[in-house]
């Protein structure tokens, strides 16, 4: 028997939150390279607040954070991005007052060149390429989500955190986007998205967690989960009507 | 003709330098989102620094130049993002507390360091080497102006829009949270920002000295004068920056000419008071901005005393200054008397940002005011002139609050100074209102005198306890009410249909009576004023005095008020060291910096005093105000 590889970024019995307020009571999540791990659960239930904790924008006041296994919860977000931790925050992630171009070249600081960047970026979405003098902000919703995506995916990350990629977007550039993550989990980093729209979230992930008031209550394989999600959403002790 | 080219060239390159401190500062501004309000005191201390290099040690002036400007700078400016770390997420109301204090605790240290009574005449850069251009003779000084203000435009524009470490700090503008998870390393951005920022200080402030002679405060003012430029900017823009650097340059330098210019003493004072007026247009043009929805900050709320709890400790206090002066030594009494003076005025402050969160700097000219009107009505001696100078002095605050009212924050705090700098020369420097001293009677009581020095401090404790009650009943109120809601987030409070803007003007009124009031017994305790006395460099020394004996208090104001006066006989006592007393309080605000209610704050939260629970704080007596009766009326009807 070999020991498992330790997964790129797991985090166990984690507690964080705003000031006093406490909004993650232990929650434990582990992400597996090459495959996308969905967070799903209705508003207000943590899962923001679980991606700030896992990327270190916040940072956990009790439990661990692991990255390759190693006890990391003192790391704040700088350093967790130096490292492959790539974090696509809610609502596209983009400088607005910024050229697209500029916007990737500050993705580069995690210290991967500005040159690959761009070409990682213009090989996933050459729209972009287009309209690389164009500011992020004058983008239309789905290119930005594009540029946030690629901004994400140009740094040759180990770990993606995508927030509410399908949000306001239409379906048919959820469906490319989605694809894109799915090529990229294909190539061998750990991702882990939160989704509002259980279906699509379950259809393109292979293990699916469920969030309800700041802990998991369901976690396990995506097929056969709908349950779970519908018990989650609808408050719970409800048979799937069919 | 050749008059205005002459001065058209001048401003436009007195507009250079101020350009110069404006960039800098904007560009600390934007990035780090701290507004330096020490950026003055910077450019002072960088002036007497390159004096000392240049005229004691005998370094060549370009030399002498770039220890200041490009070594001894920048190290400041690592020095000042480490302490403004401290201070991070901070409300606007703590970093400019903590920058005030750093401007006063540079002062001190200047006072201390350099000794004031020695005249240093700063030579010129170049020497008296002149040019002329279309007949009008130009100093290589001020091409010097010129050629260095382009020179830092285009260089940060390059460092800015050309390479990586601009497009991080960009990013940084744009949106902190995202730079962070891009990697950017926010604490090295935030350290080049105060570096630079301090380094165009610097080198305003070598500029503007040259050929000058050195003077601690006035060179302080002059480079604060860029913040009016800073404010066209917006305080983000460095293109409209300098553009606002050249129109102040212009208006300032196009007075000279003769024709343009009427003569009197009048328009001799307002051409002084340029600056000032400067800014405050400068902040008029910004756009009203959005009320905010405030955040939660936790704060802890002081309990508010009952009346009746108030009256008695006021008794209490009146009666223990009355034994004091009495029983202790004589030389005690001048001591008890200036820290109740201080209090009072400190009180005036408490009733402004304790009450509306509100940071004025301008409560020396309403002292002043105070001062004037009553040493001008009713004889001079009378409880009504006291009134009526409260009363003036609160009609001044409301104006001061006028035109800013629609700003919050930051933005009104700075229009409060330019009020200050525009009050200065055009009210308090106008020679028929000070003069070369004006003398200043104590209040007459009908049958009691006033004159001995304890029958005084008696009279200074019964006003200050008159004045603090109006406070707690303030507080007490409805209004006070509105203006804590309003405190803690405008939007919320405007909501609810409460007048934002008016609750702010009438806080600032209130403010400004007891200043006024302050006011007298501060003639009365000084026998005699002049100008001097009512420098805007007091008011922000007041307003660190009020942070850290705590703000947020009554009690809070009366440690202010001791600790002024105990500083004071420190300094008298250990002459030698009279500027570390600026060092020390400035300290004092920056250590207390995290401590909103101050010392008092401190005190009571260790004694486990402090009672802040909804649950126990009583509910407010009487019906609300008629107005919003009618909203709730209107508002049954609606549904």
């Amino acid at each position: 028997m070999t020991v498992a590889p330790a997964s790129p970024l797991s985090i166990h019995g984690l507690r964080a939150g705003y000031g006093r307020i406490e909004v993650l009571h232990g929650v434990d999540v582990e992400l597996r390279r090459g495959e996308v791990t969905t967070l799903l659960g209705p508003n207000g239930a943590g899962k923001t607040t679980t991606l700030s904790a896992m990327s270190g924008l916040l940072r956990p006041t009790s439990g661990c954070r692991h990255v390759d296994g190693y006890h990391l919860n003192d790391a704040d977000a700088e350093d967790l991005a130096r490292i492959g931790i790539s974090h696509v925050r809610e609502g596209r992630s983009v400088f607005p007052n910024l050229s697209v171009a500029d916007n990737l070249l500050i993705a580069a600081a995690s210290g991967t060149s500005p040159r690959r960047v761009t070409d990682v970026a213009f090989a996933l979405f050459p729209r972009l390429a287009d309209r690389r003098r164009q500011l992020a902000g004058t983008l239309s919703g789905g290119e930005k989500q594009m540029l946030a995506l690629a901004r994400g995916l140009g740094t040759d990350p180990s770990v993606l955190l995508v927030d509410e990629l399908s949000m306001g977007l239409a379906p048919i550039v959820v469906t490319r986007l989605y694809e894109t993550v799915a090529e990229v989990a294909a190539a061998g980093v750990a991702v882990l998205v939160v989704e509002q729209f259980a279906s699509i979230g379950l259809l393109f992930a292979s293990h699916v967690y469920v969030m309800t008031h700041g802990t998991i209550s369901y976690s396990g394989p995506s097929a056969g989960a709908m349950h779970a999600v519908q018990a989650a959403y609808l408050g719970g002790g409800l048979e799937v009507a069919r | 003709m050749t008059e205005l080219l002459q001065f058209t060239l001048f401003g436009l390159m007195l507009g250079c330098v101020y350009a110069i401190a404006a960039m800098g500062l904007v560009l600390t501004y934007t990035v780090t989102g701290v507004f330096n309000f020490a950026h003055g005191a910077v450019g002072m201390i960088a002036a007497f620094t390159y004096y000392e290099l240049r005229v004691r040690h005998d370094l060549p002036a370009p030399l002498a130049v770039l220890i200041v400007v490009l070594l001894m700078a920048p190290l400041a400016g690592v020095g000042a993002e480490r302490l403004m770390r401290r201070f991070r997420g901070a409300d606007y109301a703590t970093s400019l507390v903590v920058t005030v204090a750093l401007t006063v605790g540079l002062l001190g240290l200047t006072q201390q360091v350099f000794d004031p009574g020695e005249a240093r005449h700063v030579p010129y850069l170049f020497g008296d080497n002149r040019i002329v251009l279309l007949d009008v003779p130009i100093s290589y000084d001020r091409l010097a102006q010129v050629a260095v203000a382009l020179v830092v435009a285009f260089g940060l524009r390059a460092l800015l829009f050309r390479t990586p470490t601009g497009a991080h700090m960009r990013g940084v503008v744009d949106d902190p949270e995202l730079a962070r998870l891009s990697g950017v390393r926010s604490v090295a951005i935030a350290r080049l920002s105060w570096m630079l920022g301090f380094m165009l200080a610097a080198l305003g402030g070598v500029l503007f000295a040259s050929g000058e002679s050195l003077n601690a405060i006035v060179l302080t003012l002059l480079v604060l004068n860029a913040y009016g430029a800073a404010m066209v900017g917006r305080l983000t823009s460095l293109p409209m920056t300098f553009l606002g650097a050249l129109v102040l340059g212009l208006c300032q330098e196009l007075t000279n000419v003769t024709w343009l210019w009427p003569d009197g003493e009048v328009f001799t004072r307002i051409r002084l008071a340029i600056p000032g007026i400067f800014l405050i247009a400068a902040v008029l043009l910004v756009p009203s901005l959005r009320l905010s929805a405030g955040r939660v900050v936790g704060r802890d709320q002081p309990a508010v005393p009952t009346l009746r709890r108030a009256a008695m400790a006021g008794a209490l206090l009146v009666g223990a200054t009355t034994l004091l002066v009495h029983l202790g030594p004589a030389d005690l009494r001048t001591y008890v008397v200036r820290a109740l003076v201080m209090a009072t005025i400190a009180l005036s402050l408490v009733a402004l940002t304790g009450l509306s969160g509100q940071v004025s700097l301008t409560q020396y000219l309403f002292l002043g005011i105070g001062v004037f009107v009553a040493a001008k009505t009713f004889g001079g001696q009378s409880l009504l002139g006291m009134l009526l100078g409260g009363i003036v002095a609160a009609g001044a605050g409301a104006l001061a609050a006028l035109p800013a009212v629609r700003l919050r924050g930051l933005h009104l705090a700075l229009s409060t100074f330019g009020i200050a700098l525009i009050g200065r020369e055009v009210i308090l420097g106008d020679s028929r209102v000070f003069g070369s001293g004006l003398r200043t009677l104590r209040t007459e009581l009908p049958g009691i005198s006033l004159e001995s020095d304890s029958a005084f401090a008696t009279w200074c404790a019964v006003v200050f306890v008159l004045l603090a009650l109006v406070v707690v009943v303030v507080r007490r109120s409805w209004f006070g009410r509105e203006l804590t809601a309003i405190r803690d987030s405008e939007l919320a409070a405007a909501t609810l249909g409460m007048g934002v803007r008016w609750a702010k003007v009438a806080a600032f009124a209130l403010s400004g009576f007891i200043a006024g009031c302050a006011g007298t017994l501060y003639g009365g305790f000084s026998g005699a004023v002049d100008a001097v006395q009512f420098e805007p460099v007091n008011s922000l020394v007041i307003v660190l005095f009020a942070f850290v004996g705590g703000i947020t208090t009554v009690s809070g104001a009366l440690v202010a008020g001791s600790l002024f006066s105990l500083l004071v006989y420190a300094q008298a006592t250990f002459n030698d060291l009279s500027g570390l007393v600026f060092v020390g309080i400035a300290t004092a605000a920056i250590g207390l910096g995290r401590e909103p209610n101050g010392l008092v704050g401190m005190v009571l939260s260790t004694a486990g005093r402090w009672r802040l629970s909804p649950q126990e704080t009583e509910p407010i007596e009487g019906e609300p105000p008629p107005r919003r009766q009618r909203v709730a009326a209107e508002r049954g009807r609606a549904s």
